[in-house]
């Protein structure tokens, strides 16, 4: 069943080279212990780099026929090796550094394990030859990662994690939507058969690009669906994040560039992909320009370079064969960006580790204490950057001429502006990464600092990558030459055309570093823009965020469509119109209060995905009322603001009537002062501290002055946020649809007042049936009864047929 | 392998037999020691597993193992009849029993009545291999009524309100399942003079009164399969049988109605019929709906096991979308999903069962640290919630794969949408549990909280059932031939030679 084609040796050897770090992961389960556990992995990634070496030499394919019911497929190309190599190096540096990071870790065993569980599927990712595989390597190393993000497991990880992993099956499924479509029709999804496959453009076509497309932008970090990468690069460990940034990030970018190349030359797709990629560039850009966090800076950074490397597959793909400058540009900074920007997350993480401090306007100095540190991360910074002599310059080179040839070849301004785009997206990461330099390692500012100095590990650690990078930057055409230029036949190209196009070419020459220069100044400029902005403290708003743009309302619309449906099931048949009227006036002050809700839904949809539905019981809480209105309240400092935090709390029902019967338990009672009396119950029972006490009193003493102005009045008018309730419908729906729900506290309590209200229904419901006649007969209603009177007049009619047939 | 050879053997109805007898064995030394019953008991499970493995070698040369017995009923003889989709999924039912046998051992040591139990439980075995060795429609029928009418003594088994409430729900379920699949029954006997399962197609012609025939099975195998409107009983059911009898409900029993849809629509009707009435539309309809308002009431239920019985019927949409296709590769997905379904959902149901008993806990909410407590118990339970979500190499993507492609291969991409949103919300219901389990540490006032925390598995009898599902659910898929996948592929393609 299983066929090896090449040398048999050289065949065990590759399958050696993806599995050994998955067996290295099942011997964990016997080696536990902290430096024992690393030392054995580290053994196990050197063994698989050197299995990589010796056995890719030689083209070698593996077929495995009826694997899964398709097949699977190991037929490694050059680029695949290469990246794979790339990987397994990476790794290497990555799992030797979190020797030294991981120390005082919680489980840092539990990291090694899926971080060398991650590693099997991205080399597998890496050296398949056929789709079906690629995407079981893929959606392995989806999961497999997922620990490597929520390992912190506090509440900013949660987050991060449950995105990171919703986000990531939700890809999946979009390229599986892909893959079906195309084993369909082609019955093979071998690469070497899908060539030009979709290069038809018809609609079918278009939905399998964008399935793949959004599959792997999701984890590329591609706009629009960038925004779980400042959350889970931020919440990760050092090692982490550099394995999400520097290798797990370049699998999306693999499956984009076999996408674009191998399945879809199309020049419009190449179009659509070039002004993805100077979106993606820009924001990502602007976002960094704007933040103060070290590592979020680096984050969306991250998103920006992938806009870069995106900008060069367009370029490629438009320009067809003769576009050697934009693919192969592209794969030259996936290897530059690997390097530097997994660099500069260790450099960030280790400063975590000895300041505890990701803010970099709190940093400062760290030169003296850290050389080593601030060597790497200035090397990488100016990698970043693109200067001259240093190794993100060969390559944003090469990008930009992409975007130039296109502009003199094909004579469309439009190329035109997308090269001032490109330029002010480079003029933007010049910006940060001075800002970012600056301030953590040379700004005169004293930080606090514990524990030891570099260790002489990271500091040959450091070392070497500084190596390497310099040695790319000083010498940029010789690796082009010998690295980049056979990896020519993924990008469509002829290698012999390459070189004889690109051989030789002197990167230092006159036009080049005058456009650098120019991008210098620029980001020069834009640096004392950045200063008089944090001197004024203008900060970009939070409402700017596309979650809160895009997301959240597509969530809130599909809640709307739920509710409104619930009110068409609710009131049956008989009461269609009525219910069709009554929705649509719950509806629109909804839809006009656009501002409020998005918070509260975003909340409710976490606990929903949490298996926590209730959030009646937490009111009950006591506590917790209060930690909420310290949460929450505290940090209100204008009135606008605090308006909203009363509204917010009176809406949510947090203020119960004290007299529970009959009431709907989410009306509350008017006054500031009866709330303040009401916290103040409570304050006597727990016991809190002064600090807290004072806060609350506060607090209080805040609302009172401005109930006196009115406010309070007009709250009770609006009662609640009307969007609560549409969310509390929602919540009913599924009650309504699942018959009953039940809470773990209180369960019994809920039931006699469910036993009450039911009685109360059901008398209510035989005056309406006597009064009309047709009440109880109403349709849609999925009780138990009805279907079993239903059934047995279907077996009436049934039996009746049948013997009058007779 | 070559479809067709008949060969006349009496093993089928010794494999049916066994669990019988050995019921009365378990009935009558079970009051002498609960050890005697035990050692009975696993030997009874063991040997019809053994058994009908061993059928497994004349079904893989190709030969159909017949038998017929006249019993009272002249011109109705029971019949078996052992073709490759019988013995598929007669030897995974037999395999899960085997497992869960083991399992509830230890599970009801501390019961109030094992004494009722464990007959009832080996019983149920022989009701279950009768529907699935049936060779025609009356022995279907006795074994279905059989299987059906015991199943209330797992429902009731618990004895509380909601138990009895739920039982009679079952009860009614049942009475009204077994009188619309007679209707059926008789309805056929007549059109066509024999009730044979043997041929493809006995109904002479699509008329009024077949299409009521139809309409009779549809409803009344729904009923048992947990069809849409008709799915009322099954998470009522669920949550409070024990739970090895949770996981053969929702592993096994509710099969036998789509076992008994496919028969009725390929065996009864005919693929030539079906194609030109198009009256499976009707069933496809449904179908996709149960796939969706199962995920979505998954979605918000707390209690764990009414979760996982949400989420058996969101499968069961699968599966009879499957064969509603009338793909080849459509019907081979459905086939092999009843396979992987029955492994995965006796998994979770055996899990949570583990759960309840080392733990207390039935919400999942207070699930948080369960992971770190019981690691292994957990471990498979996350393996089963990948496989339910369809991740590859796990055999729920395969069968997923197979499915989507018949969908497309019936020129009905819309269903292949379907599934890809049911798998987006199985991630959102089930990895949230996974997620609390391992990696939210328990709050204070919680029931794991503190010294509770500590590293505490279930004994080694409930653990090794449970690891065996698991890996199962791995290990066919990467070996070089996947048997399940092939034999599922092969009876597929024996429905549909025309």
């Amino acid at each position: 069943m299983v066929n090896a084609i090449g040398p048999t040796m050289q065949s065990a050897l590759l399958v050696t080279a993806i599995f050994a770090p998955l067996l290295a992961a099942g011997a964990l389960f016997k080696v536990r212990v902290f430096p024992k556990a690393h030392k054995l992995a580290l053994g196990a990634i050197g063994i698989a780099t050197g299995a990589a070496f010796v056995a890719l030499r030689e083209p070698i394919e593996i077929i495995w026929e009826g694997f899964l019911g398709v097949k699977f497929v190991l037929a490694p190309d050059y680029m695949g090796v290469f990246l794979a190599i790339m990987a397994l190096v990476l790794w290497l540096f990555y799992t030797l550094f979190s020797l030294d990071y991981m120390q005082k870790s919680k489980n840092p065993t539990r990291f090694l394990f899926f971080s060398l569980l991650s590693l099997t599927g991205t080399l597998g990712v890496f050296l398949a030859g056929d789709l079906f595989t690629m995407f079981v390597f893929f959606e392995f190393m989806a999961f497999a990662s997922f620990p490597l993000v929520i390992h912190e497991e506090n509440a900013e990880a949660q987050t991060a994690g449950k995105q990171y992993l919703y986000i990531g099956v939700l890809g999946g499924l979009t390229i599986l939507l892909g893959l079906f479509l195309l084993y369909h029709r082609l019955g093979t999804l071998m690469y070497s058969e899908l060539g030009a496959a979709l290069a038809a453009g018809t609609g079918v076509d278009w939905i399998i690009i964008a399935g793949m497309l959004l599959g792997f932008g999701i984890k590329a970090g591609l706009v629009p669906v960038h925004f779980w990468v400042p959350r889970g690069y931020v919440a990760a460990p050092a090692p982490g994040s550099a394995i999400l940034s520097a290798v797990l990030k370049k699998c999306g970018v693999f499956g984009i560039i076999r996408l674009v190349f191998l399945m879809a030359p199309i020049l419009t797709f190449g179009q659509v992909m070039l002004g993805l990629g100077l979106l993606t560039m820009v924001l990502g850009s602007l976002l960094a320009f704007f933040e103060h966090n070290g590592k979020r800076i680096l984050a969306y950074s991250s998103v920006s370079q992938a806009g870069y490397i995106m900008v060069g597959i367009g370029g490629g793909a438009i320009m067809a064969e003769t576009g050697a400058m934009g693919g192969l540009g592209s794969f030259y900074h996936v290897l530059n960006h690997a390097l530097f920007k997994g660099s500069l997350f260790l450099a960030m993480g280790y400063i975590f580790l000895r300041t505890r401090e990701f803010n970099i306007y709190r940093l400062g100095n760290l030169w003296r204490k850290m050389p080593f540190t601030t060597i790497l991360a200035v090397v990488s910074a100016a990698g970043l950057m693109g200067l001259p002599l240093f190794n993100g310059y060969p390559s944003k080179t090469m990008i930009h001429h992409a975007i130039t040839f296109a502009e003199s070849e094909t004579q469309m301004a439009i190329y035109g502006y997308a090269e001032t785009v490109f330029n002010i997206g480079a003029a933007g990461t010049t910006a940060y990464c001075i800002k970012l330099i600056y301030n953590v390692f040379f700004a005169p500012r004293e930080t606090r600092f514990s524990g030891d100095k570099e260790r002489p590990l990271v500091q040959s650690i450091f070392i070497t990558l500084t190596a390497a990078m310099l040695f790319i930057g000083l010498a940029p055409t010789l690796t082009m030459e010998s690295i980049i230029f056979p990896a020519a036949g993924a990008f469509n190209l002829d290698v012999d055309f390459v070189e004889y196009k690109l051989g030789g070419y002197n990167f230092f020459n006159a036009y080049d570093l005058r456009g650098a220069f120019n991008i210098l100044l620029m980001g020069l400029g834009l640096t004392l823009l950045n200063l008089f902005l944090v001197r004024k403290k203008i900060d970009l708003p939070r409402w700017l965020s596309i979650e809160h743009l895009v997301f959240n309302p597509i969530i809130k619309g599909l809640g709307a469509v739920l509710a409104g449906s619930y009110y068409f099931i609710n009131n049956r048949l008989m009461g269609f119109g009525t219910s069709l009227v009554e929705g649509y006036k719950r509806g629109l002050p909804y839809i006009n209060n656009l501002d409020g809700y998005v918070d509260a839904l975003g909340k409710r949809t976490d606990e929903l995905f949490s298996g926590f539905v209730f959030r009646y019981k937490e009111q009950e809480d006591k506590r917790k009322l209060i930690n909420i209105i310290l949460d929450y309240g505290l940090d209100k400092e204008s009135e606008s603001d605090l308006k909203g935090f009363w509204d917010w709390l009176t809406g949510e029902g947090f203020l119960k009537p004290v007299d529970k019967e009959d009431v709907d338990s989410r009306d509350f009672i008017g006054s500031v002062e009866d709330f303040s009396k009401k916290v103040q119950e409570i304050m006597e029972e727990e016991d809190l501290s002064e600090k807290e006490k004072n806060r609350l009193e506060n607090l209080f003493a805040r609302l009172m002055t401005l109930e006196e102005k009115g406010f309070a009045r007009e709250s009770m008018e609006e009662k609640r946020y009307p969007h609560l309730r549409i969310i509390q419908r929602l919540e009913e729906v599924f009650q309504f649809l699942t018959g009953n729900i039940q809470t773990v506290e209180g369960l019994e309590k809920e039931q006699e007042k469910e036993k009450g209200r039911k009685k109360r229904e059901r008398e209510t419901k035989k005056k309406e049936a006597a009064d009309s006649g047709w009440g109880k007969w109403s349709l849609l209603n999925l009780n138990f009864d009805m279907i079993i009177l239903a059934v047995t007049l279907v077996i009436a009619v049934i039996l009746l047929v049948f013997f009058a047939q007779i | 392998m070559v479809q067709g050879v008949e060969t006349y053997s009496h093993l089928p109805g010794l494999v049916v037999l066994i669990p019988i007898i050995f019921t009365a064995l378990v009935g009558i030394f079970q009051k002498r020691s609960f050890l005697l019953r035990n050692w009975i008991f696993i030997t009874g499970t063991a040997l019809t597993f053994a058994l009908m493995a061993f059928l497994g070698y004349y079904v893989l040369q190709g030969r159909i193992l017949v038998v017929n017995y006249l019993v009272a009923m002249y011109p109705f003889t029971i019949t078996f009849r052992v073709d490759t989709l019988s013995f598929l999924i007669g030897v995974v039912a037999a395999g899960v029993w085997l497992l869960a046998s083991i399992y509830c051992m230890q599970y009801l040591k501390d019961d109030h009545s094992p004494n009722r139990y464990f007959p009832v439980h080996i019983f149920i075995l022989a009701g279950s291999l009768g529907v699935f060795l049936a060779g025609n429609l009356y022995t279907f029928f006795l074994f279905y009524e059989v299987m059906a009418f015991s199943g209330y003594l797992f429902v009731i088994h618990a004895e509380t309100p909601e138990a009895f409430k739920a039982g009679s729900r079952y009860l009614m379920v049942t009475i009204l399942s077994g009188i619309l699949v007679f209707t059926g029954v008789i309805i056929t006997y007549q059109l066509a003079g024999t009730h044979d399962l043997g041929s493809l197609g006995i109904i002479p012609e699509a008329n009024v009164v077949s299409l009521i025939a139809f309409v009779a099975f549809i409803i009344g195998f729904g009923f048992k399969a947990g069809l849409f409107p008709l799915h009322t009983w099954l998470p009522a059911a669920h949550p409070v049988a024990p739970s090895p009898a949770s996981a053969l409900l929702s592993g096994i029993l509710i099969k036998t109605g789509a076992y008994g849809i496919i028969r009725v629509t390929y065996n009864v009707y005919g693929l030539e019929m079906m194609q030109d009435t198009g009256w499976p539309t009707i069933l496809l309809i449904f179908a996709a709906i149960t796939t969706l308002y199962g995920s979505l009431a998954a979605l918000v239920q707390d209690n764990l096991k009414r979760r996982l019985a949400y989420s058996s019927i969101s499968q069961i949409g699968y599966i009879l979308m499957g064969g509603a296709l009338l793909t080849e590769r459509g019907l081979a997905g459905d086939v092999f999903h009843i396979v992987s379904h029955a492994t995965i959902k006796s998994t979770l149901f055996l899990t949570a069962g583990a759960i309840i008993t080392k733990t207390g806990i039935k919400y999942v909410s207070q699930m948080a640290g369960v992971g770190r407590k019981m690691p292994y118990t957990m471990g498979a339970f996350t393996l089963a919630a990948l496989a339910m979500i369809g991740i590859p190499p796990l055999n729920g993507f395969v069968s997923k794969w197979a499915l989507a492609l018949g969908a497309l291969d019936a020129g009905q991409p819309g269903y292949a949408v379907v599934l890809l949103i049911s798998s987006m919300l199985n991630a959102l219901y089930y990895l949230p549990i996974v997620i609390l389990a391992y990696f939210r540490k328990p709050e204070e006032g919680t029931v794991l909280y503190g010294d509770m925390l500590r590293y505490d598995e279930v004994k080694a009898s409930m653990l090794i059932p449970i690891l065996i599902l698991a890996v199962s659910l791995v290990i066919f898929n990467i070996l070089p031939v996947n048997l399940p996948l092939v034999l599922a592929e092969f009876s597929a393609r024996a429905l549909f030679q025309q």
